[in-house]
């Protein structure tokens, strides 16, 4: 069969989001009816003055998104506080690691017989 | 005594006018100082200035009968919150920001409140749908196109949509925006709107061949 008269179900949908993307550009855009930017001063004139602010907007992310980074952050700290706990405590490493190395049995002898 | 009140009556009135010419002159960052600085009527001239342009941002998202209530809730948001304007970019591109995102909002609260219509597509719709995927060449492009039918599909795929894939589809795969850019107006990381237009586009793929292949067609 000819695949230029039979269209993959990719090539449909391609064909089909354009024709929905052009019926979208075709609506007319309205404008601003008779006393829209009037209602706009009135609604402005009742809202708080404005004031200069070193606040900036915050930036918007989604819940899911925001628990996510947290518990990434959470679990990078503790990893960091763990590493860097370590390598200030070597000797700690030193006595977990003696009994395996040392003889307790042989210095023992040796400092009977002495 | 007739032509001194005539007078009083007009001199305000001239000052008015005087002032709303001199800010026609101004630039928007001179028109933001001002109104920070007490003189709440420039706000009129950056409103007048940009409204074609929210309106035009705003039409692109909401319904049409919401779109001068949504763009008066923009320039409301936008005069509260001058003060966070930088200056580092221009005006006009803070106040997209603010339109886009207040879509956004309309779109969470709607939800929310459960004020979208999620009723089933018209006969002629789904007739429109299975009519675009079975004709082989785009010479009735246009003529397809221009169908309110295609609206009504749009609208009705949209509405099956979540909120945040619903904007990022629009601003994506309907407004033609980068991701760069979308994530910029949006506030959110590149790799989430990335995957959210992924995501968007294939249900509205699913939901669109969904209605053919209830059909049993093609």
């Amino acid at each position: 069969m000819n695949p230029s008269q039979n269209p993959s179900r990719e090539e449909k949908a391609r064909i089909l989001f354009e024709r929905l993307r052009e019926a979208r550009r075709s609506q007319t855009e309205p404008d601003a009816g008779p006393g829209w930017q009037a209602r706009v001063m009135q609604a402005v004139a009742r809202s708080p003055v404005p004031s200069l602010t070193d606040e900036r907007p915050a930036r918007e992310t989604l819940p899911m998104e925001r628990l996510v980074w947290r518990t990434a952050l959470a679990a990078s700290l503790v990893a960091a506080v763990l590493v860097g706990y370590l390598l200030v405590q070597p000797a700690s490493g030193d006595l977990v690691a003696s009994p395996s190395f040392d003889d307790p049995a042989e210095t023992l002898v040796a400092s009977l017989s002495d | 005594m007739m032509s001194d009140v005539a007078l009083e009556s007009r001199q305000p009135r001239s000052r008015e006018e005087a002032a709303w010419s001199e800010d026609q002159a101004r630039t928007d960052t001179e028109l933001v100082r001002l109104v920070l600085d007490g003189r709440t009527d420039a706000f009129e001239t950056l409103v007048a200035r940009h409204r074609a342009q929210v309106f035009k941002i705003v039409h692109r998202h909401v319904p049409r009968e919401q779109v001068e209530e949504v763009a008066q809730d923009v320039f409301v948001r936008a005069f509260t919150s001058l003060g966070t304007f930088s200056e580092q970019a221009p005006f006009h591109h803070w106040l997209s920001v603010l339109a886009v995102r207040s879509c956004y909002g309309f779109w969470r609260e709607a939800y929310r409140s459960r004020e979208v219509p999620m009723s089933a597509l018209s006969e002629e719709g789904q007739t429109w749908v299975e009519h675009v995927l079975t004709t082989q060449a785009d010479q009735t492009f246009h003529e397809q196109a221009a169908t309110k039918e295609a609206r009504a599909v749009l609208q009705w795929a949209l509405d099956q949509l979540s909120p945040e894939n619903r904007t990022v589809l629009t601003l994506v795969h309907l407004d033609g925006l980068s991701v760069r850019e979308a994530a910029a107006l949006l506030g959110w990381s590149q790799i989430n709107v990335k995957v959210r237009a992924h995501r968007a586009r294939k249900r509205l793929r699913q939901l669109l061949f969904g209605l053919v292949d209830k059909r049993g067609a093609p």
